[in-house]
């Protein structure tokens, strides 16, 4: 009974280390992904990794069942969302212009700065605006590296249906930022 | 505005990155997690294990028992007397005994012990006595075992076949019919 104790022991630790290993090589892409989902919610830096690093850490704890590239980006994609609307419904913080972050460049002038958290403010209330299902296909089509199948595998949805909800969401996203 | 230039100004306002030190806090916080548990995997082995357990014992269990050979039933002595109390079979009947080999315990057969009645078995006591005190000619027992043995074939009688039996006739009543009207049953 001892020598099997020892061998499941021995079992449990391996696997625990050999999924361990996989998930830090995996850390990289899946933190700016979880990130990125969050901030296209609450568009503020800090909470958006709050909220991302709780669903990392969700997402490790469920690994075991989540090994498989796919099906742990499109679950972390829901997890993040879902952490995000709640986060942003229990705070209830409003997106002023401070508060939107902004890629500036050195050769921008404050008034160009200005101008441009402006256009940003005013497309995330219009993201905003839009309902649930065209708004994530348009956060996720927005992140870098997301062409519309990918958007598809991350939703589990037919590439048609997220070409529909996209050409919908820019169309309305257009009417309101005219 | 058309598709293209919405889709750019969607990707930038989404190109933040988080901050450097993110990934870094994410480690932490994850190598702070309680280490994995496998309880479902040690759960999943451990019934396997009592499962099996308890289909071999199922089949123990089910598993025909040898018939008990029943103790033999120990004897009260019915008169007093040297006689011990002891097994008896076929095997020591059949051999006239010494009264003082008799008296000591037997060694038991390699032939199974017969439950016998007390009745009987005291029986015997009182023959294998006489047969000591020679009361008894034993050239006379050979000769009633086979009378016995007679006695025997003459009760069992051998069904008879239906097709020997005769058909019971059931024949009607008839009542001799009176001379007089009316007269008496």
């Amino acid at each position: 009974m001892n020598e099997y104790s020892e061998w499941l022991t021995g079992t449990e630790v391996r696997m625990a280390r050999d999924l361990d290993t996989e998930f830090e090589a995996r850390l990289t892409e899946l933190s700016r992904l979880a990130f990125r989902v969050a901030f296209g919610v609450l568009r503020h830096r800090e909470d958006a990794e709050d909220v991302a690093q709780e669903a990392l850490t969700k997402a490790y704890r469920n690994f075991e069942r989540l090994r498989e590239r796919e099906r742990c980006r499109a679950w972390l994609v829901r997890i993040a969302w879902r952490a995000a609307i709640d986060h942003q419904r229990s705070h209830k913080r409003r997106t002023s212009l401070e508060s939107v972050p902004l890629e500036t460049e050195t050769s921008m002038t404050a008034a160009d700065v200005l101008v441009s958290r402006e256009r940003s403010l005013r497309l995330w209330r219009a993201i905003d605006a839009l309902p649930e299902k065209l708004r994530i296909v348009t956060v996720l089509a927005g992140i870098e590296e997301h062409d519309v199948r990918e958007v598809a595998l991350l939703l589990d949805l037919p590439e048609g249906t997220v070409k529909s909800r996209l050409f919908l969401a820019r169309q309305r996203l257009r009417e309101l930022l005219q | 505005m058309n598709d293209e230039q919405l889709k750019k100004e969607i990707e930038q306002a989404l190109s933040v990155a988080p901050s450097p030190q993110f990934i870094a806090r994410v480690r932490r916080h994850i190598a702070d997690e309680p280490r994995r548990k496998w309880t479902h995997v040690t759960w999943r082995i451990g019934t396997a294990a009592l499962l099996a357990s308890a289909i071999l014992l199922g089949i123990v269990a089910i598993q025909p028992r040898e018939a008990r050979i029943p103790r033999p039933v120990a004897i009260e002595k019915a008169a007093p007397g040297p006689a011990p109390v002891q097994v008896v079979t076929r095997a020591t009947l059949q051999k006239p005994v010494a009264a003082k080999k008799a008296k000591d315990a037997r060694p038991r057969h390699a032939e199974p012990e017969v439950l016998v009645d007390p009745r009987e078995v005291v029986a015997f006591q009182s023959l294998i006595v006489d047969l000591e005190e020679r009361r008894i000619d034993p050239s006379q027992l050979s000769e009633l075992f086979e009378e016995v043995e007679k006695a025997r074939t003459l009760v069992e009688v051998a069904p008879m076949p239906l097709a020997g039996l005769e058909p019971i006739v059931i024949r009607p009543l008839t009542f001799a019919v009176p001379d007089k009207e009316g007269g008496s049953l």
